[in-house]
């Protein structure tokens, strides 16, 4: 290459040295997602804290009974029965009351976010990584590659969910870890597709044939180029996904079809509300945990949504 | 000659997430019967949107204040029925994306005859025999057949024609072309303007002929108004707008344009900086920070429009006007 | 398929060569487009070549095939003594750095999640050119183009679009190129703005000893910058040489109506034309501008015009010029 010889810095009459536009930055983007997506997010830490600090303030089996004046920051251990009564109404010491065998319904809550949070994480990250990458190479190389991995996803897509959740379990394992597998191969597709037609999007964009003709390597044009552009919209998706799975698992639930190692929500909520008695009885007891779903997911889909919104409007005004 | 349209410091605001934006300030304009206006300007100049707000085209976050008059008559407070049958008979809108003013679905003939069959209860046969005509008009070959396409089947030039053609429909008495032959080729322009010329002159209609091209207005307007940052900076007969420009954009853009006269590796004259943040409450005149004439005073207050001290209609907004309106003594506030 | 000829192709050793350029596409529906036929030229050191046409011509087309963007499907594109069309892959994206390119639209050619330091240093930081591109050389190049330095940080969508040029522009440079292809590069700006780049990419050029190759729909432009030019028309060169030559002396018909055309030009109407811009997928034999040339006759249909000698640098494509050739002592 030629000697660089760095231009001095004359530009000249016709060279006006200028700054941005704008007069003042515009609002900053914490501004602009607004209240409501903060409030969201506030939510979601909440759940998501009390989730991983659930084993720390939890007291051991049989204490709740033996001690009633333990702490406001104990909590009663889930398996515990009899820590209440029967379908013990909620009350200064039990705040979500009791289920029909006793336990209490705040500890189940809490630890029953664990799993469904984790599936719900869990599946979206399989879903992320693999329709992600998937989607992302289909959009960028095109030709066979794309031809094929589209086809799989039609595929994927036009399999019926349920079925193929049934199957999963049924033949690996009612474990936590395959129901993650199976919601997160459903999730495969969707995001799959997004992925890729973001990345059709940018990659015909004059910005990534300035970048090939700079010298860089598809790589390099994947990580550094398409996928900060790629990863907004999708993150958007991440969320939303989140909540679907939260319900999915919850659906599987409902129809037997939950983790025989763990409590998630979605199994508390059928213990304690598909049988008529139960619910007549102690209505509380599937109402608080389907609350806490409820505000989670809408806490997820609402999150996501706002940042679609503010990201994809900002690509417009650009 | 009787006047047909007058503006009087038409204004429009938008409410937008990041606060208001003044597009348009204090625009006063007239178009006369059979004249033909040119707005000239650039993005951002609020040529666009001074005409979308006679239409009725602004979203509803804009905000319009000042007066528009079609005939005497308030646009922007019609009777309920003068309104259903202005837009379109009295008024007609042509763009800039011909695509975009068809629909892709439909064939050419029923979007021709839909406005007359609307606007004038024309029978169908009527209205496709008026089709016909108004496609001869607009110098597009073969019409029977035309009539029978989609647009996607012509060109960009025969699309605008058509275009042209279904605004013409109604007869309407101004004419409207926003920036009419900006995207299509070079040698189709020539063609659309050359036709818009001879429409004007046969069917004795008004024309706004909207561009950021000053040649385009060059033969074919009689008075030019230019605009930037939302304002008028000069209003004048086309001629004096050429030759004797009182306003220094208008200089300075002629200046700054290349032209085929120019030598090769000429030097050009640019404009320094760039158009203005339209968010900012008008204080000041928006051409000053490009300015070289400009002083504090272009700054701090807003030139109003003054006229030159010549009989004809030339009016300018500035407080350091060029040419022959510099010799007029101009009371400085 | 019967040539035009390469008889343009001047002696010397120019820095970029182009001969018998094909550029074919498939086109959806099937079938092939051919957007560039059989063009030659080139290009010597420190100048400038125009390429102007309107929609369709292949005058974008044209210069990304010479970076090989894509591969032309047949022909030589000889820059210095590599034959590009024949690299490897590696090879191909080393000898790159030589020829950069800026484009039309300056906000879509800038990636806006990044900010504009990591845009501009993309290429130093791809070759590991630090040691000559340093901060304080980058810092210099943001300043040179007329950027100030201070905002290199933020992102592109703060800035207008004559700005984003500038960006663009300061990008290509921190590679040190030889070579500048301008893809229309001020079609998109303001008015007011454009003669700023235009002053810019001149004292560019000859701070960085530049050779130029500047595609435009815009005649004004491409005279005021161009040495010599090449006018195109629906894939084909109808007329090239050098700029004055051509412009005041303009042969080919098609030269003349893009003339006529420029608004406030006082070339006469009779060089308007008719009709419209054939299929690129089907276009015309022979001269490909036979459907709407008023001096067209039975030869123009029957067989493609080979390139003659109008003038010391000036050659036509067309079997009647309509003006007279300039005496070649």
């Amino acid at each position: 290459m030629a000697n660089a010889s760095p231009v001095t810095t004359d530009p000249g009459a016709a060279h006006v040295v200028e700054g941005p536009a704008d007069v003042k930055p515009p609002p900053s983007v914490a501004r602009r997602l607004g209240i409501g997506f903060w409030l969201s997010i506030g939510w979601l830490l909440i759940v998501i804290v009390l989730a991983l600090i659930a084993p720390l303030i939890t007291l051991e089996p049989g204490e709740a009974r033996a001690d009633p004046d333990r702490s406001v920051f104990s909590l009663a251990h889930p398996d515990d029965t009899a820590v209440g009564g029967r379908l013990e109404a909620p009350s200064s010491e039990l705040w979500f009351g009791a289920d029909n065998t006793g336990r209490d319904v705040l500890s189940l809550t809490i630890w029953g976010s664990r799993i469904s949070l984790l599936v719900g994480f869990l599946a979206i990250v399989i879903g992320f990584l693999v329709g992600g990458s998937l989607g992302i190479a289909a959009g960028y190389f095109r030709g066979l590659f794309d031809k094929v991995v589209s086809f799989v996803f039609t595929t994927l897509l036009s399999f019926p969910a349920l079925i193929l959740a049934i199957l999963i379990t049924t033949l690996l394992g009612r474990t936590v870890f395959w129901i993650s597998v199976s919601l997160g191969v459903l999730a495969i597709a969707p995001v799959g597709r997004l992925a890729r037609a973001q990345t059709l999007v940018y990659a015909e964009r004059d910005f990534v044939t300035a970048a090939r003709i700079l010298g860089a390597k598809d790589s390099r044009i994947v990580l550094k180029e398409l996928l900060p552009n790629v990863v907004i919209p999708m993150s958007a998706l991440a969320l939303l996904g989140m909540g679907i799975a939260i319900v999915a698992e919850g659906t599987l639930a409902f129809l037997g079809i939950s983790a025989a190692d763990g409590l998630s929500w979605g199994k508390q909520i059928f213990e304690s509300g598909s049988n008529a008695r139960t619910l007549q009885d102690g209505p509380h007891a599937a109402l608080f945990p389907i609350g806490v779903v409820f505000l989670t997911v809408l806490a997820l889909n609402f999150a996501g949504d706002r940042l679609r919104e503010v990201f994809d409007a900002k690509e417009l005004a650009f | 000659m009787s006047k047909l349209l007058e503006l009087e410091q038409l204004a429009v605001t938008f409410n937008t997430p990041r606060g208001p934006v003044y597009a348009v300030s204090d625009v006063t304009l007239d178009v006369s019967k059979g004249e033909a206006v040119g707005i000239v300007g650039e993005s951002g100049s609020g040529k666009s949107v001074t005409v979308k707000s006679l239409m009725g085209l602004l979203p509803r976050t804009a905000t319009v204040t000042g007066g528009a008059r079609y005939e005497g008559d308030d646009i922007f407070d019609l009777a309920k029925e003068r309104k259903k049958h202005f837009y379109g008979v009295d008024i007609a809108m042509v763009f800039q994306n011909p695509m975009t003013s068809l629909n892709p679905v439909k064939r050419i003939g029923p979007q021709l005859t839909e406005g007359m069959r609307y606007h004038r209860g024309v029978s169908k046969n009527a209205a496709t025999a008026r089709a016909l005509e108004l496609l001869n008009l607009v110098r597009i070959p073969d019409p029977a057949k035309r009539l029978k396409q989609y647009p996607h089947e012509l060109s960009g030039g025969m699309r605008q024609r058509v275009v042209i053609a279904m605004a013409l429909a109604n007869n309407p008495a101004l004419l409207i072309a926003d920036e009419p032959t900006t995207a299509l080729d070079v040698t189709v322009q020539r063609d659309i303007l050359d036709l818009l010329d001879k429409l004007r002159l046969e069917l004795d209609m008004a024309l706004i002929l909207i561009t950021h091209d000053l040649g385009v207005v060059k033969d074919r307007t009689d008075k030019i108004a230019v605009m930037y940052g939302g304002r008028l900076m000069e209003r004048a007969p086309t001629e004096a707008v050429f030759s004797d420009a009182s306003h220094p954009y208008t200089q300075a853009l002629q200046r700054s344009i290349p032209n085929m006269s120019m030598p090769r590796g000429t030097r050009l004259d640019p404009i320094p900086g760039s158009p203005p943040d339209l968010a900012v409450v008008p204080a000041s005149c928006p051409f000053a920070p490009r300015c070289t004439y400009a002083t504090e005073q272009c700054s701090n207050s807003i030139p109003e429009l003054e006229q030159t001290p010549t009989p004809v209609d030339h009016s300018y907004a500035c407080f350091h006007p060029l040419g022959s309106a510099a010799t007029q003594t101009v009371g400085g506030v | 398929m019967v040539g035009v000829g390469t008889d343009m192709l001047r002696d010397g050793d120019p820095l970029i060569k182009v001969e018998n350029l094909v550029v074919e596409f498939r086109a959806p529906g099937g079938g092939r487009l051919q957007a560039v036929s059989d063009t030659s030229f080139d290009v010597m050191e420190g100048e400038t070549l125009g390429i102007v046409g309107e929609s369709g011509c292949g005058k974008s087309t044209t210069a990304k095939a010479v970076i090989q963007m894509p591969r032309p499907t047949s022909g030589s594109v000889l820059y210095r003594d590599n034959e590009l069309t024949q690299l490897d892959k590696e090879s191909l994206r080393r000898i790159r750095t030589d020829l950069q390119m800026i484009f039309q639209d300056p906000i879509s050619a800038l990636n806006p999640r990044r900010s504009i330091w990591d845009i501009i240093s993309e290429g130093v930081v791809i070759w590991g050119t630090q040691d000559v591109w340093g901060d304080a050389e980058i810092n210099e190049l943001i300043e040179s183009v007329g950027i100030d330095a201070q905002y290199k940080n933020r992102k592109p969508f703060q800035f207008s679009g004559g700005q984003c040029q500038r960006i663009s522009i300061a990008r290509a440079l921190a590679l040190d190129p030889r070579v500048l292809i301008c893809d229309e590069p001020v079609s998109a700006l303001d008015v007011s703005v454009q003669a700023q780049i235009l002053n810019l990419l001149d004292d560019l050029k000859t701070e960085h000893d530049l050779t130029m190759l500047f595609i435009s729909h815009d005649l004004a432009v491409v005279r005021n910058v161009s040495d010599r030019v090449m006018v195109m028309y629906l894939g084909r060169v109808a007329e090239v040489g050098d700029a004055d030559s051509l412009f005041e002396n303009a042969a080919h018909p098609y030269t003349q109506a893009l003339l006529a055309a420029v608004p406030g030009s006082n070339i006469d109407a009779d060089a308007s034309l008719s009709g419209e811009l054939p299929s690129p997928l089907d276009p015309p034999s022979g001269c490909r501008f036979n459907t709407r040339c008023p001096h067209v006759t039975d030869e123009c249909i029957s067989t493609i015009p080979e390139f003659r000698q109008h003038g010391l640098d000036h050659w036509v494509a067309c079997h009647h010029p309509q003006s007279a050739p300039v005496s070649l002592d």
